[in-house]
Order: structure tokens, then sequence, then C-alpha cells
């Protein structure tokens, strides 16, 4: 499976962005997958088209990613995935939905704590490389 | 005259720990171990505890009256207030409040020791759908965090940071730590590199 250099993760929430800075909270694993991983929605950033997408993509009939996108280095995952602490923990995978096919997810290991899931959120978070404002 | 004794051990301690922090400015390799050891050979001094038993000495007793507080103080504060106020659980607002009041004690104090307290950044909090509280005070390379969960045991701190492209990562659980020591821990770090 070939990915690009870069992902992309929607805040919905405008408390999770302070003044340009993202907090970790945007990084947090809510949901589970059928094996019960933990996993966190992202977009690949195959081309230029891929932000126009999420910032025009809705919900409820709002602009879902009304805080912004935060650009995450796939390599960061790389990286931290093989520090002592977090070795093995990372994974990601492509999931294409209906009208977004740049879809995919970050997953944690199934096994992660509360504590230690709040923990790599905010490792991944301080290797985002750029915010995106919603404007 | 014993006011004026106290006065003269205070600032010796002072110079000891603006003597530290500039030795750690100009040499940054060891990081977060030098602060360790600088944090024990103060066991004796406790000069976070000497800062602020100065600044109730300098108030008459009065300790920190929110007119003592500068506005650079405040600008660092302030914006966690109102979000521990909408905390639903009263045990994380509670320990919240305590840790937000020794950062606060801490930064009244560096701003006495003429440290430039004025470019740190605001601290930013959210509340969270399981009710715990994250206050993380962001920096370019690194962030400081403090995870207050329902159950106070499973309550955690971090120090994550990307500085010299080396990651440096350190975290515990907030009950198996004095939290003066850690937050003072904490700040001496950023004092080193921001």
């Amino acid at each position: 499976m070939n990915y690009p250099d870069n992902f992309l993760r929607g805040i919905s929430d405008k408390t999770w962005v302070s003044d340009g800075a993202v907090l970790a909270a945007a990084f947090y694993f809510t949901q589970q997958n059928t094996v019960d991983q933990w996993e966190q929605s992202i977009c690949w950033e195959d081309d230029d088209s891929v932000v126009p997408l999420m910032k025009s993509q809705k919900r409820d009939s709002e602009v879902q990613f009304k805080a912004g996108i935060a650009r995450v280095p796939l390599n960061s995952i790389n990286y931290i995935n093989k520090l002592p602490n977090y070795r093995g923990l990372l994974s990601y995978e492509r999931k294409q939905l209906e009208g977004n096919p740049y879809h995919g997810n970050l997953l944690l290991n199934k096994d992660t704590s509360k504590q230690k899931m709040k923990l790599v959120a905010a490792v991944i978070a301080v290797h985002y490389s750029d915010y995106i404002s919603p404007q | 005259m014993s006011s004026n004794r106290q006065h003269i051990d205070n600032t010796n301690r002072f110079s000891d720990f603006q003597n530290w922090v500039d030795y750690q400015q100009n040499d940054s390799t060891d990081r977060f171990s030098d602060i360790q050891n600088w944090a024990d050979s103060q066991q004796n001094i406790d000069s976070f505890a000497d800062i602020q038993n100065w600044i109730c000495n300098e108030t008459h007793g009065g300790g920190f009256e929110d007119a003592f507080v500068s506005n650079t103080v405040l600008r660092i504060i302030d914006p966690v207030l109102p979000v521990i106020k909408e905390t639903k659980n009263r045990g994380v607002a509670d320990e919240a409040t305590g840790l937000i009041a020794l950062i606060k004690k801490l930064m009244i104090g560096l701003q006495y020791l003429n440290f430039d307290i004025g470019k740190f950044p605001p601290l930013n909090a959210v509340c969270l759908a399981d009710d715990s509280l994250l206050i993380e005070w962001i920096f370019q390379t690194f962030r400081i965090g403090f995870v207050l969960e329902t159950k106070k045991e499973e309550s955690s701190w971090y120090l994550v940071s990307t500085i010299d492209k080396t990651d440096f990562n350190e975290s515990g659980r907030l009950s198996d730590i004095d939290k003066e020591q850690l937050v003072r821990k904490l700040v001496s770090f950023l004092i080193s590199y921001t």
C-alpha cells in the first residue's frame, strides 16, 4: 500500500485549537474498530484536492472541521513507533468512504490504556507540522 | 533584623537558582537529568518554598492576592480559569485549581527573580467527553500536559518534546509524585528551553 508524506487530521471542536496551536485532545483515539483497535479518523494527503475536500465536508448540515486541520508527517508516526515506550503501538490504514477516497485511520493497539492513549496523542501532537485554518 | 537576614539568605538562594539557569542556557546537552540532579541537590534549600515564603514576607503575610499578580502572570494563567469553572466533576476541578495555583506561585516567583516570563504562552485547558480535563502548555518544540481524570489516581502529567530533533518524553501519574516538585521541575525545563 502506498502512502503519501503527510496525513491530515480534521478538528471538529473549536476548544481543541488555541491561537493556532492544536491541543493533544485533537489526536485522541476515541473509537474502536471491529477488532477492538483504537482508531483515529484521518485523510491521506495524496494530492492538493484533499484539503479543500475536508474543508467542505459537512456533518448534520454544518462544516465538520470547523476548527481547522492539522497536517502530520507520516514519518513522525513511523518514528514514534520505534521509540522504546511506544514501539509497535501505532499502525495506519486506508479506508475509503463514499465521497472521500482519501479517508483512512491511525490505529492504536487495543490493549493500550486510556492514560497511554492520551500520552501517545500528545506525542503525535508535538509532531504536527502545520495548522490549516478552516477559512 | 531577622527580616534583613531572611532577605539576604533568600537572595543567595535566588542567585544559586539564577546561576543554575544560566548554566542550563549555556549548556543544554544534559537537559532533564541535570534538572533532576539540581532539584535533588536543593533538598535542603527548597527554592520553590523560599520563593513562596519570600513573597509572603514581602507582602507582610498577605499571600497571593490578585492585586499583587502582574498582567503577565494573569495572561498565562487566566485562560484556563473559565474552563476549570465549567468542569462538571468537582474532584477534577479541585485538582486543576491546585495545579494552577502552584504554577501561578512559581510564575510570580520567577518574575521577582527577573526571569522574562513574558515569552511564555498562555496555558490551555479543555474539558473532555469523559469529564476529564486536559491542561496543556504548548511551546514550539515541546509541550507540558496535565490530564486530570475523574478517578484521581489515574491523573497524569507529561512532557513531550522534539528538541534538537531527538524525542524526549517524560510522563507519570500525578498521584505518585510531589506536585510542587513536579511543577518546579517542569518550569525549570521550560526556562532552559524558551
